[in-house]
């Protein structure tokens, strides 16, 4: 990465983080104070309580969503730790999951959904890498792939280890694609900002019918 | 119900308030300090069977909190919360003596769980947050 672009992702993920940590502060009020007025409203001498029930679906109802706002919390504050270093050891596996929790939003918006799976043991193998630009070109193989399958379908990600390093698929979860979205999915990685990103990372792309098949070298 | 005398550090007063009294309601007794000086003096003065520490807070730290209580009342487990799993912080917590960690926002039951295990001195499982 450029040493001017490192510094802006470095400082953009220090204050993410940061942000992270306090909003998990916000979130753990709210729990606390949800949990105060269901303990309040289970007590016996709350039986009789007015809207006794109905407050307690909601409470049920914020309290699933304080889960869900840690778990995207979580995964955000991970994806910003990934810019404190340029290049690090990291698990695929950690990757990915990053990846699912932080690209679900963009794959709902086209009705889509993502499964990982893989050989046993690959996603704890780790690479040498910059994590960001990792990231990012994962981020813009299934985005591309989101663009070329027909909406309400899932998209797999593939894992698997191999002597030299790990490859990772990315593909729809039935049938091939178009031959008309491999063009459009390989105009993709071909355009400069993505070839210098491959390049960066070491990285060989292939595009085909079964989908993007990424290849990265254990030391990037 | 709960006999457990507990200690809550923490500097943000809504979440340690509100915490505090659901486990009062749950029969503990609890006492609450908001930054590091509180809590070393609350430890001086009555004892205490857990002690349920944050580890970011201004002042003294968690980790330096917890870093005196070793020498002071090493007798006394302590259980960290912090903002996120597997972090530093908490493994920086476990290598200095803590019990576990626990992250935030935390399950009121993980952590009377967590709370009973280390008032009867038995291992945490599994070790590391929720």
């Amino acid at each position: 990465m450029q040493e001017e672009v490192r510094h802006d992702a470095a400082f953009m993920g220090k204050i993410t983080a940061g942000a992270t940590h306090e909003l998990k502060n916000v979130l753990a009020i709210v729990g606390e104070s949800a949990g105060l007025l269901e303990d309040l409203l289970q007590a016996p001498s709350s039986r009789d309580f007015p809207h006794r029930e109905r407050i307690l679906k909601a409470l049920t109802s914020i309290r699933d969503q304080v889960r869900r706002g840690t778990h995207i919390l979580t995964q955000l504050n991970r994806f910003a730790h990934g810019a404190d270093s340029d290049t690090a050891s990291v698990r695929l596996g950690d990757v990915l999951e990053n990846l699912k929790a932080l690209s679900d939003r963009f794959l709902r918006q086209k009705a889509l959904s993502l499964t990982l799976s893989g050989a046993p043991g690959a996603d704890q193998v780790a690479v040498q890498a910059c994590p960001v630009s990792l990231q990012r070109l994962l981020f813009t193989g299934l985005m591309a792939l989101a663009q070329e399958v027909p909406q309400g379908e899932t998209l797999c990600i593939e894992t698997g280890a191999e002597t030299d390093g790990l490859w990772c698929r990315l593909s729809r979860s039935k049938g091939a694609l178009e031959e008309e979205a491999v063009g459009a999915i390989r105009r993709i990685f071909e355009d400069e900002s993505a070839a210098a990103l491959r390049e960066a990372l070491s990285a060989d792309v292939r595009v085909s019918r079964d989908g993007v098949l990424v290849r990265l070298p254990r030391s990037g | 119900m709960e006999q457990f005398r507990v200690l809550l550090v923490d500097d943000e007063r809504e979440f340690v308030t509100t915490l505090g009294e659901r486990l009062e309601i749950r029969g503990l007794t609890v006492r609450i300090a908001y930054d590091g000086l509180e809590a070393l003096k609350a430890l001086e003065e009555k004892p205490f069977d857990v002690v349920v520490l944050d580890v970011r807070m201004p002042g003294l730290s968690g980790l330096e909190i917890l870093k005196r209580m070793k020498t002071s009342r090493p007798e006394v487990p302590v259980i960290l919360l912090t903002g996120h799993s597997a972090t530093r912080d908490g493994i920086e917590g476990m290598r200095l003596g803590a019990f576990d960690y626990l992250m935030k926002p935390i399950d009121i039951d993980r952590l009377l769980e967590k709370m009973r295990e280390a008032v009867q001195g038995r291992t945490p499982e599994p070790a590391g947050g929720q």
